[in-house]
C-alpha cells in the first residue's frame, strides 16, 4: 500500500470528513443561499430596471470571493488547536490525502455548490422581480462579455492564500489571514511606489505593482506600460502565488507539531 | 484482592491460588482461569500472573497443557503444604523468634500456649 | 518497537527538555512513565507518536522515523491524549467511519469494553460528559489493537469504578504483540498494572527497569532509624522509609512512590547500586 496516496484510504478519509462535517456544511449552504438571496433581492429591489448581467456578475464574484475565503479558512482549521490536531494528525492517512480532502472541499466542491446556490437564487429573484418588461436573462457563467470565469480564477488564487492561512494560524484563521493579506497589500503598494520612484528618479503620479506607471510632465500626463506582447507574462504572478499558497499549506501540514 | 505492601505481587497471587487449592475450591485437574482472565479479574499486569503460574508450575502445583491452559496438579495440595511449611519455617518463624527475643518470651511459654490452643480450638477448616 | 537515540528536544533553544535521551521499548510490556510535573512526560510521548520532532537525535517507531507520520505506522499506533477530542457524531457513526483505518480493529472487543464502561453507543459523542468521552476513546484505542498504544494520564478524569474497569480492560488487552505506554503521576492508580517503570528526570530517562527485577534487587520498608545499609532514606514521623539492597531475600513489591522520590532526589547510593550488574541490556542511569 502506497505511503503517500491510496484510493481506498483516501475514500475512507473523504467519507469520514463528510460524515463528521455534513451537518455544519448543510447549515452553511443554507446560510449561503439566504445570503445570496438577500443581496440579490436587495439589488433587484433598488434597481428600477431589470437586473443587468453585470450587476449579477458583480454579486457573483464578490460573493464567491468573500464566502469562499471564509470557508477555505475552516478546512485545515482542525489542525490548529492541539486537541483536535492530535486526532487529525494521527489519523492513519498520509499528509497528502488529508491535504487533498481539504483542498477538494475548499476549491472544486465549494465552487460547484456556490455556483449552484447562486443560480438558484438568481433565477428565483429574477422570477419574483416585479419588473414589467421582458424577463432578464441569467448572467452566463462562461461568456466573453461578463467573464465570470475570471472570478473563478481570482478565487483560485484567493483560495491558495486562505488555505495556507487556515493551517498557518492556529485560531481565528479567517480574520488573521484577511488581516495579513490587507497588511501585505499595503506594504507591497507602498514599497513598490517608493522603489519605482527611486528607480525613475522623479515624482511618480501613480503606480500599481506589476503594471504600468503614470507620470506627470508639467501639465501633460504620461503613462508607461509594458509592450503589449509582454503583458501576458504577468498572468504568471497570480499563478505563481496560487501554487506557492498550495505548496506552502501542504508543507506546513507535514511539518505541523503540537 | 487487596495486595499487602511488602511481598511481590506475583507471590501474593501465588498465595491466593494456593489458598484456593488447599480449600478444595480448585480440585486436582481443574482448569484454572487463563492468565488474561485472572489478570483482568485482579486488575494486574498479565506478565505478573504469568510469573505466578510459572512459579507454581515449577513447584509442581500446576501443570500446563500446551494451547489449552493451566491445570491443578494431582498432588497440588501436598505440594502447597510442603511449600507453606518451608516458607513458615524459613521466613515467618525467624520473624517470630526476633519478636520473642525482643519481648523476652521463652520457648516453654510458647509451648504451653500452643498446647492450650490445640485443646481449645480443635482442627477444623482453617 | 520504539527506539530513541540521543534525543534532544526543547520548545525553546535555551530551555532543553531532553538532552541525549535514549530509550528502547519492546512488545509484550506495559510501561509506566513517571516524572515530576514539567519533566516532559507528555512531550516525550508526543515525540514517540510523531507530534513533536526531535531537534537532534532520532526517534523511530516500528522502524520508521516517527516524525514522518507514515500511514502504515499510524495504522499500527494509537495515542490517547490527556484531553480527548471527539467529533459531533454518534459513537456508532464514529466507529463506522474510523475503525477501517485500523486493520486489526476488533469490533467485538469494542462492544465488550463499551458495555463494561457503560458508554452508550448511540449518544452523540460531543454531548457526553468529559469522563464518558474519555472512556469511549480508551475503549476505541484498545479495540484498535495497534502494536503501540500510548496513553497520557489515562485515569485523569475517570471516577473510581471507571479506574477499576480501566485496569481490568488494559490487563486483558495486553498481548505479546502489543507495547503499551502509560504516563501517570497517580502512581497508585496503575502500580499493579505496569510491569516496567520508566522514570524521566533531569532531561533523561534515569530508570527503565522491570518491576519484578527491581523487587529482587531492592527491599522497601519502614525502620525506626535509617542506618548506612540504606540506599535511600526518607524521614517520617515514626522513623524512616528506606530502600535497601535485597540480597537474595524474598522478592518484594516495589514501592513506586518511594523509588520515584529516591530517583528524583538523585540519591547517589541507589544510583550506584542500580548501575552495578544491571541485568537489562541498556544503561539505566
Amino acid at each position: 500500500m502506497s505511503q503517500s496516496f491510496n484510493f481506498v484510504r483516501f475514500g475512507r478519509l473523504f467519507r469520514k470528513h463528510t460524515a463528521e462535517h455534513l451537518r455544519g456544511y448543510l447549515l452553511a449552504t443554507a446560510v449561503l443561499l439566504g445570503g445570496i438571496g438577500l443581496v440579490l433581492g436587495y439589488v433587484a429591489y433598488l434597481n428600477t430596471q431589470a437586473m443587468s448581467a453585470s450587476a449579477q456578475a458583480i454579486v457573483f464574484i464578490m460573493g464567491l470571493l468573500s464566502s469562499g475565503a471564509f470557508f477555505t479558512s475552516t478546512v485545515l482549521a482542525p489542525f490548529g488547536p492541539p486537541r483536535q490536531a492530535t486526532s487529525a494528525l494521527l489519523l492513519p492517512a498520509s499528509h497528502w490525502e488529508k491535504y487533498l480532502v481539504a483542498w477538494l472541499y475548499a476549491l472544486p466542491i465549494f465552487v460547484v455548490v456556490y455556483t449552484g446556490c447562486f443560480y438558484l437564487m438568481d433565477a428565483l429573484v429574477l422570477q419574483l422581480d416585479d419588473w414589467a418588461g421582458p424577463k432578464p436573462d441569467l448572467v452566463p457563467l462562461f461568456s466573453g462579455q461578463e467573464k465570470l470565469y475570471t472570478g473563478l480564477m481570482a478565487y483560485a488564487v484567493l483560495n491558495a492564500v486562505f488555505l495556507w492561512g487556515s493551517i498557518y494560524f492556529t485560531k481565528q484563521q479567517f480574520i488573521r489571514t484577511a488581516f495579513g493579506v490587507l497588511l501585505g497589500l499595503v506594504v507591497v503598494l507602498v514599497l513598490n511606489f517608493q522603489v519605482v520612484q527611486a528607480l525613475v528618479g522623479r515624482k511618480v503620479e501613480s503606480v500599481l505593482p506589476f503594471s504600468g506607471l503614470v507620470l506627470r510632465e508639467g501639465k501633460a500626463i504620461e503613462s508607461l506600460d509594458l509592450p503589449p506582447g509582454q503583458g501576458a507574462w504577468l498572468v504568471l504572478v497570480p499563478v505563481g502565488l496560487m501554487l506557492l499558497g498550495w505548496a506552502g499549506a501542504y508543507a506546513r501540514l507535514t511539518e505541523k507539531q503540537i | 484482592m487487596d495486595f499487602k505492601n511488602n511481598e511481590a505481587i506475583y507471590l501474593q497471587i501465588a498465595g491466593y491460588v494456593s489458598e484456593l487449592i488447599l480449600r478444595g475450591k480448585w480440585p486436582p485437574d481443574f482448569k484454572i482461569p487463563s492468565v488474561r482472565e485472572l489478570a483482568a479479574d485482579l486488575q494486574v499486569n498479565p506478565n505478573t500472573v504469568m510469573r505466578t503460574y510459572e512459579l507454581l508450575q515449577s513447584q509442581e502445583v500446576l501443570y500446563n497443557k500446551r494451547g489449552i491452559g493451566f491445570f491443578v496438579a494431582p498432588a497440588a495440595a501436598e505440594q502447597v503444604l510442603a511449600q507453606r511449611r518451608e516458607r513458615f519455617l524459613t521466613q515467618e518463624l525467624p520473624d517470630v523468634f526476633a519478636t520473642m527475643r525482643l519481648l523476652g518470651i521463652g520457648l516453654p511459654e510458647v509451648q504451653r500456649r500452643y498446647e492450650e490452643f490445640n485443646q481449645t480450638q480443635p482442627i477444623s477448616a482453617s | 518497537m520504539v527506539r530513541i537515540r540521543n534525543l534532544y528536544f526543547g520548545y525553546s533553544k535555551r530551555v532543553p527538555l531532553f538532552q541525549d535521551l535514549s530509550l528502547t521499548l519492546e512488545r509484550g510490556r506495559i510501561y509506566g512513565l513517571l516524572g515530576k510535573n514539567g519533566a516532559g512526560k507528555s512531550t516525550l510521548l508526543k515525540n514517540i507518536v510523531g507530534l513533536a520532532f526531535p531537534v537532534a537525535g532520532s526517534c523511530e517507531v516500528l522502524g520508521q522515523p516517527a516524525a514522518r507520520r507514515l500511514p502504515s505506522v499510524l495504522a499500527d499506533l494509537f495515542f490517547l491524549p490527556e484531553e480527548v477530542d471527539v467529533p459531533t457524531v454518534t459513537a456508532a457513526r464514529f466507529v463506522e467511519h474510523t475503525a477501517g483505518f485500523y486493520p486489526k480493529f476488533d469490533h467485538e472487543a469494542l462492544a465488550r469494553y463499551l458495555s463494561e464502561f457503560e458508554v452508550p453507543a448511540h449518544a452523540v459523542l460531543s454531548a457526553l460528559s468529559f469522563g464518558q468521552q474519555k472512556k469511549f476513546v480508551i475503549a476505541f484505542a484498545l479495540a484498535a489493537n495497534t502494536s503501540l498504544l500510548v496513553m497520557d494520564e489515562p485515569t485523569n478524569g475517570l471516577d473510581i469504578p471507571s479506574k477499576v474497569q480501566f485496569r481490568k480492560i488494559v490487563a486483558s488487552a495486553l498481548s505479546d504483540e502489543r507495547c503499551v505506554i502509560i504516563s501517570t503521576h497517580q502512581v497508585r492508580d496503575l502500580e499493579s498494572l505496569i510491569d516496567t517503570v520508566l522514570v524521566l528526570h533531569g532531561q533523561r530517562i534515569v530508570l527503565n527497569a522491570d518491576l519484578g527485577e527491581l523487587g529482587e534487587r531492592l527491599r522497601f520498608g519502614s525502620v525506626p532509624e535509617a542506618d548506612d545499609t540504606a540506599l535511600y532514606a526518607e524521614r517520617t514521623a515514626l522513623g524512616a522509609q528506606v530502600i535497601r539492597p535485597n540480597h537474595g531475600g524474598v522478592p518484594e513489591r516495589v514501592d513506586l512512590e518511594l523509588l520515584f522520590n529516591a530517583l528524583v532526589s538523585e540519591a547517589p547510593a541507589l544510583a550506584h547500586y542500580l548501575t552495578q550488574n544491571q541485568p537489562a541490556h541498556e544503561s539505566v542511569l
